[in-house]
């Protein structure tokens, strides 16, 4: 339960930057996943130079964002005005090239990227109940980020001219809202973003060429589920996915091997599991074609 | 029996009720005007009689038929035709090929995979006629991005017109066009008037007047009144609500 | 008749009488290649049937390549050797599939339509997967089947492949300009219009997914005969992507689209696999210059105007 947790505040993570930039600019980025495996090998090779944990975390944090302008200003701006199709392809070929840069640069050898010391350890939450200590710390970063993100997007004048922007670009802009630096800004704080997340979850899954693109899908499906645009929506979905993902794979064999034979329980239980969260998505978008919590009205 | 009934139609957006409890019958044959103030909800009632919304509450009756949960594409088939208040063509093509394509709509199944349709000559001749009654046989063959404001607005007529309608919502016909403009719409729809049912959304005054054989008002989505033209000019609250303190109108 | 219709002839012509000279000039692996272009050229122009002529972006195509091709490596296992009980239940599987995903994704549109088709692309992805006894993650090796008539080698195959290729094609042709045809594209330029004059959308629309989940899931039997093995890349979403480049890159809604897009796609590819083991990233390039550039495609570059 509470690894599903951990799982799905970084997914948010991931989503939050995700369905600004689609809610906001209409525009689909595959190439956000790219952005998270950038973070994770950034922050592999500065904690492999400065040795500690923390500032390697925080230099490939600031590294992502400037990649992440650097490709908005470049490349993604060309895009708003283009219809999903091309956004589709164009950011499917910066996935690709990304890919083939990242194994130019690094190797195609997973990194080892080990979390830190003092917090490798199980610690004891509850009487009995011990837990480890990173994905502890990962849950408390998670949740510090989350709030901090609602802070802005709620009580800072650049979070009211995204959510003005997410919800009427014309009028937004109309009304004198910078759209074009602001976009920029955006992009950079969703790769920061990516960055933690790629960080932090880098320790506990592989830091790889490939990683991005399954935890994208997993990001999209969040992101719909939660309603395009809504930070709010993306939080829950993520929640949502982390924990029936997590749950789905724990206890679903099990529970399939009450009611049928053992043989089909181990083999029908991993394949219900692996797609549970694609069927959540599938009802959750029968009963309300937006998701939860849809932006524009 | 009335062409169009309905009783207590509903329809919220939110909290909002665009269509409030609203009843409204058009009679067979008539012209049929529906006035209302800016917001009043007329285009949400097209909507909800053409089918692209689904109602909250209250029924439609067309023809005999309760056609409250009907989908779209068959109530064209009874007979219920529309236009928009923003012109919605299918820009790319010209205007013959848009004319076709409603008149294919509605002669003979589309599902059907293996002879070209260009080969159709019943289409073809049917989309001329339509053309000429518009008067656009001259811009047969011009895509409709081409078009003029007013030609455009024509051509959506006419693509209500080729589904052999009993009956029209014309939703503002006029919207945009210049004083030569309208009056030539003014004319196309007095001639549509003599064969087919119109319920006609409309701002121009002029036009509703002279061409309206009834008239309902419509105001925060209820219908406060119904009744020949001139009646609805003596109707104390239609002053009040819609027409100003100026009696008789602004075009008495 | 199309205005151009000599070069098609000409290029069957050609594609006839390539095997035998490929094989007297020692480059037998061409003959190989170009059937590996064909069998793309049938599944991209399935997708653009949807894609470029209906308008629905659809980025779960793989799905159904894979479930043909999977369904004739599971039959193949399963002991069923005859090519005319393969062939026929791939097809009608991979049209099930399409109509069921279709019947629901329909529902949505725009962006969400486009994650939907994702998501059950994936869920098959992973079903598939799941399944131990059939390969898991190792893919499945699929002996080629019986057609009774002629031996299945690679040179049949070939001709097979054209012959498939070319009825598809013709077929398609005489689609897109049926009245079924133009409704599909009418409803690409104006939906909400095609349905105020009478069409059901929904219909068509679902109508022109299972042709096209049909005709993908031909292709993929037709790639499982070809490797002789079903791989789970064939259902990855990189293949849907894959499939979409080759739209894009030939020309979205142009009738040759998806064969100029297979082509050229499949022989860059070729070509920067040999010159570097980075070849990705030149495709990434292209793809993106091509997007940034060259939307209409290879096709629109002749200067057609889609329609």
């Amino acid at each position: 339960m509470l690894n599903g947790v951990q799982f799905g505040l970084m997914l948010f993570l991931l989503a939050a930057g995700l369905t600004l930039v689609f809610g906001i600019m209409d525009m689909i980025n595959l190439a956000h996943g790219s952005l998270y495996m950038i973070g994770a090998y950034l922050t592999a090779t500065f904690v492999g130079i400065t040795g500690v944990f923390w500032l390697g975390v925080l230099l490939a944090v600031v590294g992502t964002a400037l990649i992440g302008m650097l490709l908005e200003f470049s490349i993604l701006r060309q895009l708003y005005r283009r219809d999903h199709l091309s956004q589709v392809l164009a950011t499917f070929a910066l996935i690709l090239i990304i890919n083939e840069v990242v194994r130019i640069i690094w190797g195609s050898q997973p990194l080892l990227l080990s979390a830190p010391e003092g917090l490798s350890g199980p610690i004891e939450i509850l009487p009995g109940l011990n837990y480890s200590a990173f994905r502890l710390t990962i849950i408390g970063v998670g949740l510090v980020v989350a709030m901090g993100l609602f802070l802005l997007v709620n009580n800072t004048r650049v979070g009211m001219w995204l959510r003005a922007g997410a919800s009427n670009r014309e009028m937004a802009q109309a009304m004198g809202v910078p759209i074009k630096p602001l976009f920029t800004l955006l992009f950079g704080v969703g790769a920061a973003l990516c960055a933690i997340a790629g960080a932090f979850l880098g320790p506990i899954l592989a830091v790889q060429v490939g990683m991005g693109e399954s935890i994208l899908i997993l990001a999209f499906v969040v992101i719909v589920i939660g309603g395009i645009g809504s930070v709010k929506g993306a939080l829950v979905g993520a929640l949502l996915v982390g924990i029936v993902d997590t749950a789905g794979r724990a206890f679903l064999p099990l529970l399939l091997s009450q009611v049928a034979s053992p043989e089909v329980a181990s083999n029908l239980g991993p394949a219900l599991a692996s797609i549970l969260i694609y069927l959540l998505m599938a009802v959750v978008l029968f009963f309300k074609p937006q998701g939860l919590f849809p932006a524009r009205t | 029996m009335s062409l169009l009934v309905i009783e207590h139609l509903t329809r919220q957006f939110g909290g909002l009720a665009a269509v409030n409890d609203c009843n409204l019958t058009v009679e067979p044959g008539e012209v049929h005007a529906l006035i209302g103030p800016n917001g009043a909800g007329k285009t949400t009632l097209i909507n909800l009689i053409s089918g692209v919304l689904p109602p909250t509450k209250g029924r439609i009756y067309f023809d005999g038929h309760d056609i409250t949960h009907t989908p779209q594409h068959q109530r064209v088939r009874l007979g219920l035709a529309r236009t928009f208040q923003i012109t919605n063509l299918f820009k790319r093509y010209t205007v013959l090929e848009n004319l076709e394509l409603a008149v294919q709509a509605r002669s003979g199944s589309s599902f059907r995979f293996w002879s070209p349709v260009k080969r159709e000559k019943g289409l073809r001749e049917e989309a001329e006629q339509i053309a000429e009654l518009l008067g656009l046989t001259a811009r047969n063959h011009t895509e409709v991005a081409q078009l003029s404001h007013g030609e455009q607005r024509q051509l959506e007529v006419g693509l209500a017109l080729a589904c052999q309608p009993k009956m029209l919502l014309l939703d503002e016909p006029m919207a945009g066009m210049g004083p030569e403009e309208s009056g030539r719409m003014v004319e196309l729809i007095a001639k549509l008037g003599q064969s087919v049912t119109i319920l006609l959304v409309e701002h121009d005054m002029d036009a509703v007047f002279r061409l309206a054989r009834r008239i309902s008002v419509l105001v925060y989505g209820q219908v406060i009144a119904s009744g020949p033209p001139e009646e609805i000019r003596a109707h104390p609250d239609v002053h009040k609500a819609y027409l100003g303190d100026d009696p008789g109108g602004k075009h008495a | 008749m199309p205005r151009n219709w000599p070069i098609p002839l000409v290029l069957l012509g050609l594609l006839l009488v390539f095997p035998p000279i490929a094989s007297a000039t020692g480059l037998e692996f061409y003959t190989g290649l170009v059937t590996k272009i064909m069998i793309f050229a049938l599944a991209a122009s399935s997708l653009n049937l949807i894609l470029g002529y209906g308008g629905m972006v659809s980025f779960g195509h793989a799905a159904y390549f894979g479930v043909g091709a999977y369904a004739a490596a599971i039959l193949a296992r399963e002991g069923v050797s005859s090519a005319w009980v393969i062939w026929p239940v791939a097809m009608v599987l991979s049209g099930l599939l399409a109509f069921l995903i279709g019947a629901i994704c329909l529902r949505t549109r725009g962006v969400y339509f486009i994650m939907i088709t994702l998501a059950f692309a994936q869920m098959i992805y992973f079903l598939v997967v799941s399944f131990k006894q059939y390969g898991g993650e190792d893919g499945l090796r699929a002996r080629r089947p019986d057609f009774g008539l002629f031996e299945l080698s690679d040179t049949t195959l070939y001709y097979l492949t054209l012959a498939v290729l070319t009825a598809v094609l013709y077929a398609l042709y005489r689609l897109v300009n049926s009245r079924f045809g133009r409704v599909l594209q009418a409803i690409r330029e104006n939906e909400s219009r095609a349905a105020t004059i009478g069409y059901p959308v929904y219909q068509f629309q679902l109508a022109a997914f299972v042709i096209a989940g049909v005709l993908a899931g031909l292709a993929g039997v037709l790639m499982a005969h070809y490797t002789q093995y079903a791989s789970p890349n064939l259902l990855a979403w990189q293949q849907s992507g894959h499939l979409m480049m080759m739209v894009i890159l030939g020309g979205v809604g142009q009738f040759w689209g998806g064969v100029l897009g297979a082509a050229t796609l499949l022989i860059v590819e070729e070509i920067l696999q040999d010159l570097t083991i980075y070849w990705q990233l030149g495709v990434g390039l292209i793809l993106l210059l091509i997007v940034l550039f060259a939307p209409m495609g290879i096709a629109g570059l002749f200067g057609r105007r889609a329609r």
